[in-house]
């Protein structure tokens, strides 16, 4: 019965006026204490480690020597300051490149503009380690595709080199790549802004007399700045977490950026160390913490500029001239760099047989052998399992739990909605490798330890639903605002507990939502790295990790045969996704847009 | 059926506390249909969703068939109270079918708890309450088919099929075109009075207000303003603010003069120094302000010509007037003249001559006008 009676005398008032709001509430209850285990439970151990002498299962004594060691000696500053430089500057190539693709796709008569966008959608379909890999291949210095024959025309010049010209295996080349994969998001991001601008506000303009220079000077770009410093800075945070750019291409020119030198820490060096880790990983918390506050000032301010037109209304397009087919060759362009010359230095590598040194000219024999053994190799079945049902776990355990959350927040009373909304949000705060080993200390530790996933798919599953639970829970919000509150308080007048109503009323109409929630979280979890890199072991291997330890064995075309099969099955989901979006209009990526970094 | 005890709702807003019902008491009677009237904002819905268990209250009881449903100390959630409801957007789950949205509350409400066993019940009990809208032939259509006077009609089927004690109705008509409004209202009415339900309407539209209801409670701003029959309402408002509520007024203030001519009469003196005639104020002593009150359609014109000197005296006002603006509206003419003590607009036959110098005299009846 749904009777309460405030008689708890033992209970100060203060108390008893506190929880007042929660009573009666248990969907906000158990969100707040879902979001605590899964954000907080694991950010307090990060802490807490960092504090101790020891390591996971035998922390030992409270010290700040940890700390005394790593800002000692200069490495946590170089990689401190490679970290903000490549996302500084990786920030701005991106935001141009994707400023100028969002423009040309919306506002110009630049031909083939839905090819466009696909061509611009497409590297979702590219993990990034896929990505990374095949730009080593062909930036490599000495034998490098792309070096071999720059450096035989070079040589027609009288330029003889024994190397690059150009060198991925350094800052510049962490650079390049970071940059790259971060156009999608961003332009992704303009698009909506784009969208939603209301054309009529250029119209007045040019009504009052100024010309269409002056129009975009004076009211498009004022108005959209907020979007772009929002899209900028979002990017930004994506950047500083970007890992797989830096431990392919930067940690063998001994290149570290915050996340590899995490990684490095715990995982790599001898002996490792997972208090320094953990220093490091509290330092890079804050960092990314303290601009997740400014990114969340910037959107409230451009959320509030924004000027929603429910019109269908399309302002009209600026002609581009002798120039339109110049401008789709430019997105033609970054098409073919960002995925057809990787993809076909992929399929070229897995045909390839085994050992053969990636080198232009090699006289080697093409053949599928690869493809044919993979699929007689057991542990292939493994990996693919692995990956199913970590996908499969993942996407449905982070949407129930955003749809519980996003339902508590935007439906819920009282004080506990605020705590939700920020608790939610926080883990866009954090980084990949820093989930993961927080996990560690979580399940190694004491009193977490005495649940035995270390080591298990379990664990991996729990690191992603962490990191994908802010994007899920933006979502998720969006969608249950939309379902009118009527809907539900019919539900409740017609004699229904408020669980029924959730069940035969609020889940079915956010099926559609809850649907693009599960297939966009279980497409990142598939391509996942970072995580799964740090938490998985022989039980638990997942196919992104997977890829990268094969490769590092030298098995090239087996890694690229994983790798082309990756990209085939992640295709149509981008194409689905690419469907939604332009259906929708704002599709997935109203709000704060997602990760499609993993 | 209803007894609704001082209730007060505050609402925290930007750390401002605002008193959306501040301290409202009335009862609806057994088969009873009452209204809340008022303007958007005035607490009426607020009221209706404290009553249906969709707000906890702030302080006051709320009893629903002699049960305390809510107090300070008690709150039973909605779906334990004996009430259905009507929601302004209709609410029809847009996810289900027609007789699945009207059979929805039978897995519920504990009165057909029986019938929870039995699908074929459940069909049948829904189709009855299908018939009750004429809407049997769409049982099985998907809701989102349906136009808006059909949805309404689901709504309201879907909250009969429980044969609940309190009918709760938060502007169900509003959403819908002008034509269909009327007959809804007819509809409604016939329904709910057939089946002897207690009804607690909740609108802004005073038509719908006067012409459904046994009672009606003006409400503005939190607070019941006037609680009477539609006739108490319209023709006897206790103030202004009510009148206006209910319809449009025409308002002359002034100051009560001495001599009553009939034991039932004052005579007020306006500003212009004319002596109008109105019922008696009471506990008003000389020279003190009393507002004068009367409806543009109860306002009759006489050409100038016929002079100001009327046959019966004692029963009228007249006083002189000049036409500013005339609209036709079709059903009638809503003409706006100008008199010394201001604006006065009455609401004429379409076929009334108006002289082309516009000078004319208005008459009022002393019973047609109020006086406070």
């Amino acid at each position: 019965m749904a009777q309460t009676l405030e008689s708890d005398r033992a209970f100060p008032a203060s108390i008893v006026r506190w929880l007042k709001p929660l009573r009666n509430n248990w969907a906000v209850i158990s969100a707040v204490l879902i979001l605590v285990l899964l954000v907080v439970v694991p950010l307090a151990l990060l802490i807490v480690t960092s504090l101790r002498v020891g390591s996971p299962g035998n922390l030992g004594d409270w010290t700040l020597e940890k700390y005394r060691i790593a800002f000692s000696t200069s490495l946590v500053f170089e990689a401190f300051t490679n970290t903000i430089g490549v996302a500084a500057i990786g920030t701005i190539i991106s935001l141009v490149l994707a400023g100028t693709f969002a423009w040309l796709v919306e506002r110009t008569d630049m031909p083939f503009r839905n090819a466009a966008f696909t061509i611009l959608l497409l590297p979702i379909a590219m993990p990034s380690i896929l990505f990374v890999l095949s730009w080593t291949v062909l930036l490599q210095p000495r034998t490098g595709l792309i070096n071999v024959p720059l450096r035989e025309i070079l040589e027609w010049f009288g330029l003889s080199m024994r190397e690059g010209p150009f060198n991925i295996y350094t800052l510049g080349g962490v650079i390049f790549l970071d940059s790259l994969r971060g156009v999608t998001t961003i332009f992704l991001m303009l698009i909506a802004a784009f969208r939603l601008f209301d054309a009529n506000l250029e119209e007045a303009a040019k009504v009052c007399g100024a010309g269409t220079f002056e129009t975009i000077r004076r009211v498009t770009i004022p108005l959209l700045t907020p979007a772009i410093l929002a899209a900028a800075m979002y990017s930004f945070i994506s950047s500083l977490d970007q890992f797989e750019a830096a431990l392919v291409a930067g940690l063998p020119g001994q290149i570290f950026l915050l996340p590899t030198l995490i990684y490095f820490t715990v995982q790599m060096r001898q002996p490792v160390d997972y208090g320094l880790g953990a220093v490091y990983s509290v330092f890079f918390m804050l960092l990314m913490i303290l601009l997740l506050v400014g990114y969340r000032r910037i959107v409230s301010k451009s959320e509030r500029f924004v000027t929603v037109s429910g019109k269908a209304f399309r302002p009209t397009r600026i002609s581009l001239g002798r120039w339109r087919y110049a401008a789709f060759a430019f997105v033609a362009l970054f098409g073919f760099v960002t995925i057809i010359l990787p993809a076909l230095v992929l399929g070229w590598l897995s045909l390839l047989p085994p050992n053969t040194p990636p080198i232009l000219g090699t006289n080697a024999r093409l053949s599928f052998d690869v493809y044919l053994t993979m699929f007689s190799n057991p542990r292939i079945a493994t990996i693919a399992g692995n990956t199913i049902i970590m996908l499969a776990a993942t996407a449905t355990i982070t949407m129930a739990i955003a749809f519980l959350v996003s339902w508590a927040i935007v439906r819920g009373r009282g004080r506990g909605r605020g705590i939700l909304d920020g608790l939610s949000f926080l883990p866009y705060a954090f980084p990949g490798v820093t989930v993961a080993i927080a996990l560690i200390f979580v399940f190694l530790n004491p009193p977490g330890n005495f649940i035995p996933i270390y080591g298990t798919l379990s664990i991996l599953v729990v690191g992603l639903t962490v990191i994908y639970i802010a994007f899920a829970t933006r979502l998720m919000n969006g969608a249950i605002a939309q379902v009118g509150r009527e809907l539900e308080e019919a539900g409740r007048t017609s004699g229904a507990t408020q669980f029924a109503v959730m069940r035969r009323i609020t889940l079915p109409l956010l099926m559609p939502a809850f649907l693009a929630g599960w297939i966009w979280v279980g497409s990142h979890a598939m391509r996942s790295f970072s995580i799964p890199l740090v938490l998985s072991s022989q039980r638990n291997q997942v196919i992104a990790p997977e890829i990268w330890r094969v490769w590092q064995r030298g098995y090239l075309s087996e890694a690229a045969a994983y790798g082309v099969i990756l990209m085939l099955i992640l295709l149509p989901i981008t194409m689905w996704m690419r469907h939604l979006m332009l259906n929708t209009g704002r599709g997935m990526n109203g709000g704060g847009g997602p990760r499609t970094e993993s | 059926m209803l007894k609704v005890d001082n209730l007060r709702k505050s609402f925290l807003s930007d750390k401002s506390v605002v008193h959306a019902v501040d301290g409202v008491s009335f009862e609806v009677g057994a088969g009873e249909f009452f209204t809340l009237l008022g303007p958007s904002g005035c607490g009426k819905s607020t009221t209706l969703r404290c009553i249906a268990g969709l707000e906890n209250i702030t302080s006051g009881r709320l009893l629903i068939d002699g049960e305390l449903v809510a107090s300070d100390k008690i709150f039973i959630e909605a779906n334990h109270r004996p009430i259905a409801m009507v929601f302004q957007s209709y609410a029809i789950w847009p996810h289900m079918t027609v007789l699945e949205n009207v059979t929805f509350p039978l897995s519920y409400r504990s009165a057909e708890a029986s019938s929870r066993a039995s699908r074929i019940t459940r069909r049948e009990l829904g189709m009855e309450a299908l018939k009750m809208v004429q809407l049997d032939h769409l049982a099985d259509r998907d809701a989102p088919y349906l136009s808006g006077g059909q949805q309404q009609r689901v709504a309201l089927a879907r909250a009969l099929v429980v044969h609940p004690k309190l009918l709760l109705l938060d502007e169900p008509l509003s959403n819908l075109d002008a034509k269909l409004r009327e007959d809804m209202r007819y509809e409604i009415k016939e329904l709910t009075s057939r089946l002897g339900i207690s009804t607690m309407y909740v609108t802004h539209d005073q038509a719908e207000a006067l012409s459904m209801s046994d009672r009606i409670a003006v409400m503005s701003r939190g607070k019941i303003l006037q609680l009477g029959t539609p006739r108490e309402i319209y023709l006897e408002p206790q103030s202004s603010s009510v009148a206006r509520i209910v319809g449009n007024i025409n308002v002359f203030r002034g100051k009560k003069a001495g001599g009553s001519t009939s034991p039932m009469q004052n005579e007020i003196r306006l500003a212009s120094g004319t002596i109008f005639r109105c019922p008696v104020v009471e506990g008003r002593s000389l020279n003190e302000d009393v507002e004068i009150m009367f409806r543009p359609e109860l306002v009759r014109v006489r050409s100038r010509s016929a002079g100001l000197v009327s046959d019966e005296p004692d029963k009228v006002n007249t006083f002189n007037a000049q036409v500013k603006r005339v609209d036709f509206t079709g059903d009638h003419l809503k003409v706006h003249f100008e008199t010394p003590d201001g604006e006065v607009i009455a609401k004429l036959p379409p076929d009334q001559v108006l002289p082309p110098n516009g000078e004319v005299s208005l008459v009022v009846r002393v019973e047609n006008c109020t006086a406070h």
